[in-house]
């Protein structure tokens, strides 16, 4: 990258500042550089260059100091949550957030893991790359079931915005035609495996219409002209994502959308540029620009511009707007609805169910596939609801050959044990739900004025839990799991829950939506339906603060949906010199 | 659907793209691997030792030395002492493991060898090769152990397996290593045929 496109001082105003640099961060700035705009990207960490900052990228297991575990010392001082995350080991924690350096409350009684990635480029490094749309029904879940607020969008409203951003970002997956889970723009899908189609076949047949696809997942399975444009290449099938990738072959804001805005020459980057408020000018009701500390010495430096995207992650955007106080907005920024910080929502990913498959003795595979197989949520509407809880949950399904690490936990002493450790064993299974979590207002992140981190930056206090219908939800998700395996043939069936374990506590999903929510009525909602605010026409959030209901799809792909829409809008606003 | 695995001209293709994206040298490093082999942590002692570790005393050592050569004798692929699974637990248990963790491997060790005392009247390095094989079976049969001593052995092979498995030889000789394989496809799997040592996660 270009070494003048960051910046540190500057008096000069720009068009737009943009808080963060993660999926929606990287988006906003891409659409406002490509429509010509002086486009400022503010991030809190420090610069990640692609390619070059992909420490260990590569690097084989036995080069790491203990075979890509991270020490016992480092994690009690400074990953103490962040060690709960599944992608958290000695090749990535470079990515992850430092907890010592970055400490927060839960309410006596409830848990919360957050889980953070500072640097340029955000969690777009470190996400795990499904990408799916939500359906219509998602959209209209919270008005049918008298349940959070309506969304005041509705599938019509981002269906070409999906579409738009599916064929920049480059997700591969398979057509497939149903209600519940929209087609998109896809490259060609990974391939299935004999064990995954006979599982398909056997399951579709037993229960219409729940069916078992591809994952989508934003890799390059072909890459076509614009990806090649923006110094991409196919995926090689490591697996190895959170690593960093040199071929820039899954979507991150350093492989796809920083590219194409430092192209135009309308980007600069304020890195370790830790966002303290909102600058709010209360005559001309305006945000004016945003009030920083620096992540390294702790000066303070202002940014200013006409227009403020706020895309610094659900729980980062919420905490700046909650420490943005005026006297026209005592409790935060853009908040006179009181709902800001109210109503967070993760995934919950608590129950599972697996087996043994039989046979397939002659089949295995090649190349370590960066996607799972995928069943989407069957209990759309109030009709296909299930006894006791509202709403449904999709599947992950994993299929693999056991290896020495399995086969490690079996009984066996002497040299045909050690034989048998070297060969592939049988086909294993797993199902793991992936639940909604209903919108509560109690679910509730708030600032302790009292404690300040080593920035100066109010304590969140997280008051979440998963409530009855989650827990219901997880339940019945772990028993029909267990049921479809039984009916796809497997053997050796289990499946249990996991959600009152404290590091499966809500957060660990990465998930996070909700405490900025999107609405038609300003009484009830901070944003309307382009993610602007009702009370400052020029402060926009489109990260996953902006949700009504968490829905059961990863929600990536819509926010950056959310984020292009929101930018386009704003757009022609600037124009028409309406902001 | 289509397999993603990429034929020779599509692999010709991709390195073209890459090595106009970053240029040459970067690009085959990437693809074909580097020569760098940076000397890192835990490195396979070439003495592969039996004094003491950082968590286990000499003898303890000289008695898991001989569990990790009962569990993974020599035979046409080295044995778990001649990758310094040995040295791997103790430097392992040491760095990532919780106090309960090693205790259980330093419990389990020492049982072993009072067993052997006890019941076969020598310290288990000192037993016959068959003797020590039985003597580790019944931990796992429960014939004279418990089901906790089962629990705390099988924790203390998983990680010699680990060791063995995560080795330089052992992932990329012992079984099939792949770092950059091109693409997911389903393949044909023959008798005798190895497993992937090339993993991505652990």
């Amino acid at each position: 990258m270009n070494k003048d496109i960051y910046i540190k001082q500057q008096n000069e105003k720009f068009d737009v500042l943009v808080v963060g640099s993660g999926i929606t961060g990287g988006w906003a700035a891409k659409e406002f550089c490509e429509r010509g705009f002086k486009t400022l990207m503010i991030e809190r960490g420090r610069v990640v260059e692609h390619r070059k900052d992909y420490i260990a990228e590569g690097k084989p297991v036995w080069e790491y100091d203990n075979r890509s575990k991270v020490d016992n010392l480092l994690i009690e001082q400074q990953y103490k949550i962040q060690k709960d995350c599944y992608a958290f080991h000695d090749g990535t924690k470079q990515f992850f957030g430092n907890d010592r350096d970055l400490p927060y409350e839960t309410t006596e009684g409830t848990d919360f893991r957050w889980i953070r990635g500072n640097q340029l480029g955000g969690k777009s490094l470190l996400w795990h790359r499904q990408s799916y749309r939500m359906c219509e029904d998602d959209f209209l879940a919270n008005k049918r079931d008298g349940v959070g607020n309506d969304w005041p969008i509705r599938y019509d409203d981002i269906a070409d915005w999906y579409s738009y951003v599916e064929t920049f970002a480059g997700i591969s997956g398979s057509k497939e035609n149903l209600p519940n889970l929209p087609d998109g723009e896809f490259l060609p899908p990974f391939a299935m495996t004999g064990p995954e189609k006979a599982l398909k076949a056997k399951i579709e047949k037993a229960f219409p219409g729940r069916n078992l696809i591809m994952g989508r997942t934003a890799h390059l399975t072909e890459p076509t002209l614009l990806h090649l444009s923006q110094g991409r290449v196919q995926c090689q099938t490591r697996n190895e994502c959170q690593k960093g990738c040199s071929f820039g072959a899954y979507f991150s804001t350093q492989s796809s959308t920083l590219p194409a805005a430092a192209k135009t020459n309308n980007l600069s980057i304020a890195a370790n540029s830790v966002v303290h408020s909102v600058i709010y000018d209360e005559t001309r009701n305006r945000a004016i620009g945003v009030r920083v500390i620096d992540n390294d010495d702790l000066s303070t430096r202002e940014y200013f511009a006409d227009v403020v995207f706020l895309c610094a992650s659900t729980i980062g955007t919420t905490q700046i707007m909650l420490n943005s106080t005026s006297k026209k907005f005592p409790n935060g920024i853009a908040n006179s609805s009181g709902v800001l910080g109210h109503y967070l929502m993760d995934h919950n990913y608590n129950a599972r169910a697996t087996g043994d498959i039989e046979g397939f003795d002659d089949e295995y595979y090649k190349g370590r596939r960066p996607s799972s197989c995928y069943m989407p949520n069957f209990q759309t509407r109030p009709e296909l609801y299930r006894k006791g809880y509202l709403r449904g949950f999709a599947y992950g399904i994993n299929t693999y050959r056991s290896d020495w690490r399995g086969k490690s936990q079996q009984d066996g002493i002497g040299s045909d044990f050690k034989q048998q450790l070297s060969t592939p064993g049988k086909w294993g299974v797993d199902f793991s739900a992936q639940g909604e979590m209903l919108p509560h207002f109690d679910n509730q992140m708030s600032l302790n004025p009292n404690k300040k981190d080593k920035w100066g930056m109010p304590l969140i206090n997280f008051n979440v839990e998963y409530r009855e219908n989650e827990k219901a939800m997880m339940d019945d998700a772990a028993e029909m799991g267990a049921e479809m395996l039984r009916a796809g043939g497997c053997t050796n069936v289990k499946s249990g829950t996991s959600y009152e374990l404290p590091h499966r506590a809500p957060g660990i999903a990465i998930h996070e939506v909700g405490t900025a929510r999107m609405g038609r009525d300003p009484k009830t909602s901070v944003l309307n339906q382009y993610c602007q605010s009702h009370d400052i026409p020029n402060l926009f959030v489109t990260d996953g603060s902006a949700y009504c209901s968490s829905g059961v799809v990863n929600p990536s792909l819509t926010f950056m949906a959310l984020t292009a829409r929101a930018v386009d809008y704003c757009a022609k606003e600037m124009k028409a010199q309406r902001l | 659907m289509k397999p993603t695995k990429l034929s020779q001209p599509q692999r010709r293709k991709f390195m073209q793209h890459l090595v106009r994206t970053m240029g040459v040298t970067s690009a085959t490093a990437l693809v074909y691997g580097s020569n760098l082999n940076v000397a890192l942590g835990f490195q396979i002692r070439a003495e592969k030792l039996d004094a003491a570790g950082l968590l286990f005393d000499k003898t303890t050592m000289q008695t898991l030395k001989h569990i990790v050569n009962t569990i993974l004798p020599r035979t046409d692929t080295p044995s778990g002492a001649d990758l310094d699974c040995h040295g791997f637990v103790d430097h392992q248990l040491f760095h990532c493991h919780s106090k309960s963790e090693q205790q259980v491997c330093l419990q389990i060790i020492t049982q072993i060898n009072d067993y052997s005392l006890a019941h076969l009247n020598q310290s288990f390095p000192q037993l016959n090769n068959q003797q020590q094989v039985e003597l580790l079976q019944s931990i796992e049969a429960m014939k004279g152990f418990t089901q906790l001593q089962r629990n705390q052995f099988k924790f203390l092979k998983s990680l010699i397996v680990f060791g063995y498995f995560t080795s330089e030889q052992g992932a990329k000789e012992i079984l099939r290593y792949d770092p950059v394989p091109g693409g997911f496809s389903v393949i044909p799997l023959q008798e005798g045929d190895k497993s992937w040592g090339s993993l991505a996660y652990y």
